[in-house]
């Protein structure tokens, strides 16, 4: 049998490590989005200066999860990108016509409490499930 | 699309994880590409053909012209 050409190893570390780095920056991101937010909220402190540095921060750090996201997404093989690909569409047409419905609900008053934050919610369900349901269905 | 993957990787005595490696893709996406579960881009067409030194149309049959 002959030897392979190409070491798979590197690679497959090299595609753990970019999933590790960017489960890291979604963490961080997530942290930060809770600490500037109840900061805010709460009136941790009365300086505009700190509320601002806070979301830049958070914002910064967003751009980090973004870029890490692409570049974990570059280590993947052509099946992996389907998978992420058809969730992320998934997640999109769900955001989109979720928070069509929701707005048409807060209108008729159905909610009265409306959050942002329910429709990411919503948006990340929707991702999560729709990656392991393309995992399974390619098994 | 149907493929002769599977016998072909069997001749050569080959694991899945073997035949992934020369690939540079996930075991995964050869199960798959084995199952008929998914088709291969051109590219990776291209590259099973050179990995079984084999034309492409010798490993991939397309439905109708199978029939």
């Amino acid at each position: 049998m002959e030897k392979p050409m190409i070491n798979l190893s590197c690679l497959t570390s090299g595609s753990a490590k970019n999933t590790i780095r960017f489960l890291c920056w979604t963490f961080a991101w997530s942290m930060t989005m809770v600490l500037a937010d109840k900061a805010i909220l709460y009136e941790w402190h009365s300086s505009a200066l700190i509320s601002a540095i806070a979301i830049v921060l958070n914002a910064g750090i967003g751009i980090g999860m973004i870029l890490s996201y692409l570049r974990h997404l570059k280590y993947m093989d052509e099946l992996q990108r389907k998978i992420q690909l058809d969730a992320l569409a998934i997640a999109m047409g769900v955001a989109l016509v979720g928070s069509f419905s929701y707005s048409l609900m807060v209108t008729a008053k159905f909610i009265t409490d409306a959050e942002v934050s329910d429709i990411i919610l919503l948006m990340t369900f929707t991702f999560v499930v729709s990656v392991i349901v393309g995992h399974i269905r390619y098994r | 699309m149907k493929n002769r993957l599977k016998v072909l990787r069997a001749e050569r005595d080959w694991t899945q994880a073997d035949l992934a490696e020369r690939l540079e893709v996930s075991r995964q996406t050869v199960n798959a590409l084995e199952k008929g579960k998914y088709d291969p881009s051109l590219p990776l067409a291209f590259k099973i053909a050179h990995v079984f030194s084999a034309p492409i149309e010798a490993i991939f049959i397309h439905e109708t012209e199978g029939r």
